[in-house]
């Protein structure tokens, strides 16, 4: 009788173990952990940028001065000064070049029967095509302003408008 | 028959090889799973955006044994946190002093003063923070030259300027400090009423007048314009600022109490027209201006609700002449008149935190 001990004859086994040492590299080479490492910093920092720029533009320079630059615009519909003060405050730096950041800014409203009407305020010399990866920042700004769909007296008065800004790089 | 004792079967030795050749694979292949959370990148750019709110959010913070906000600490060990912020309530808008303070390269040292205060962490981090105002060319900084691939943030800020008196000849003139009745003395006599400041109209820190923190300066101009012939002529006459008097009134009182400053602090600038910064009390002669300016905290242990006088003393030679004073008039009255006071104003500048 043929003695079977010192045999190596459990075939499946070895196909089972490099079955799983293929699943384990196919696993584990497809696997990645998402981290914040990439583009998710750049989004931040023209996040913080573009929320700094327009709560700076809501600060009025003293104490003299009634309404901040901002409600005057939205007030206004000054759109030649948003686009100097924003692209000045946002693309300002320390040293001798300036930043490029490009920009639209909307600023949304409640009209009276209850829906929410949207209207251009102000864009930087290159529109917004739609395929730009754009971060997205916002103000809420208390003005005294009667917005075109508002015909009746009801609509004078202050009102909460929400500026809107699309922020992206070139 | 054999005997197999201690021997090892190979089915055994065979699979036991491959479990450990995937395990040992498998290992090696984990730290790549986390190649992005290694990322020096990615702790750098936090490392400097935590440091720029601290920087524009936070005021900062004096030692638990000390009095009074960090920018007026003289020694740097009673400093426990750095912040530029105005106030708590007043993200992103700084305050000149602070700034001033806070790049003083003859008062801190780089890195060792900064590191605990404001950048913290374990590890040594170098880094590079700079401060520009809109329309300046001056550039506040601190820190090394930028190496490459270093983390970064830059934040919009405001720098809140403080105010200043100034009394020339036309405030003279329409107020009368030119009183042309038989005064006696020469007396000049500014006020500050603490309670109107602090709790009156402008409550935001941002546009306050906070005497107890500002740097106070008040320039008087064109003194003699107040005299009459014969002594309009350079040399003829003399007058000198012989002294200069702290009081208060309590609020909604009538007393005035003489009030002394610290100690540190009782020596205060002066700047005389022809000279530069000089202390007092020595008794000065006046040639035709005086800037008066008093340093962060000077005023810090006044009672906050009580009216502040500043009394400035002439002596004339000759005596009795007519001068600057407003004995048969009101004092001047430190406000928020902006005929009166240049108000504390804002002023857009950008933040730059770059960490490595």
């Amino acid at each position: 009788m043929v003695n079977t001990g010192g045999q190596l004859y459990t075939i499946e086994g070895i196909a089972a173990g490099l079955i799983l040492l293929v699943t384990a590299f196919i696993v584990v080479n497809s696997t990645s952990v998402y981290t914040p490492g990439d583009s998710h910093l750049n989004d931040m920092q023209l996040e913080v940028i573009g929320t700094d720029a327009l709560v700076m533009m809501d600060i009025a320079p003293n104490s003299t001065a009634a309404k901040s630059p901002l409600q005057t615009i939205v007030e206004t519909d000054d759109s030649p000064a948003f686009t100097t003060l924003f692209r000045d405050i946002a693309n300002f730096k320390t040293g001798s070049l300036r930043d490029d950041i490009q920009f639209l800014a909307t600023v949304n409203y409640v009209r009276p029967d209850g829906t929410i009407n949207s209207t251009p305020l102000s864009s930087s010399s290159r529109s917004f095509t739609g395929t730009e990866h754009a971060v997205r920042v916002t103000k809420w700004v208390l003005v005294e302003k009667k917005f075109p769909d508002c015909s009746a007296l009801s609509c004078q008065g202050k009102h909460a408008a929400l500026v809107e800004v699309l922020l992206w790089r070139d | 028959m054999t005997d197999d004792d201690a021997m090892m079967s190979v089915d055994f030795i065979t699979g036991f090889t491959i479990f450990l050749i995937v395990f040992i694979w498998v290992a090696a292949m984990v730290p790549g799973l986390f190649i992005g959370l290694k990322s020096h990148t990615v702790d750098y750019d936090a490392v400097a955006y935590r440091t720029s709110v601290i920087l524009v959010e936070d005021p900062g913070a004096a030692g638990t044994s000390v009095t009074g906000p960090w920018e007026i600490q003289e020694d740097k060990r009673d400093i426990a946190r750095f912040g530029l912020a105005r106030s708590k309530e007043t993200p992103n808008i700084l305050d000149e002093r602070k700034v001033n303070r806070f790049f003083c390269s003859t008062a801190f040292s780089y890195p060792d003063d900064y590191r605990p205060r404001v950048i913290f962490g374990d590890y040594q981090y170098r880094f590079n923070i700079s401060l520009r105002e809109t329309g300046e060319d001056r550039i506040w900084s601190v820190g090394d030259v930028l190496p490459a691939g270093y983390g970064y943030i830059r934040r919009d800020v405001k720098i809140r300027h403080g105010s200043h008196a100034l009394i020339n000849e036309s405030i003279i003139k329409v107020r009368g400090y030119n009183n042309t009745e038989d005064v006696q003395g020469s007396e000049f006599v500014i006020q500050f009423d603490n309670k109107a400041l602090l709790e009156g109209d402008v409550t935001n820190p941002a546009y306050q007048i906070d005497y107890r923190t500002d740097r106070i300066i008040i320039n008087i101009t064109d003194i003699n314009v107040t005299r009459f012939d014969p002594y309009p002529v350079p040399g003829a006459e003399e007058s000198k600022l012989a002294a200069i008097h702290f009081y208060q009134r309590p609020y909604a009182g009538t007393s005035l109490a003489s009030w002394p400053p610290l100690k540190k602090y009782e020596n205060f600038t002066f700047i005389d027209e022809n000279s530069s910064a000089t202390l007092l009390p020595p008794s000065f002669t006046v040639r035709n201006n005086v800037s008066l300016i008093f340093e962060p905290g000077f005023f810090a242990t006044m009672d906050p609700t009580a009216t502040m006088f500043i009394n400035l003393t002439f002596e004339l030679t000759p005596a009795k002449q007519h001068y600057f004073n407003n004995t048969r008039t009101a004092p001047f009255d430190y406000n928020y008149m902006a005929s009166n006071v240049t108000q504390p104003y804002l002023k857009d500048a950008v933040l730059e935190v770059a960490v490595w």
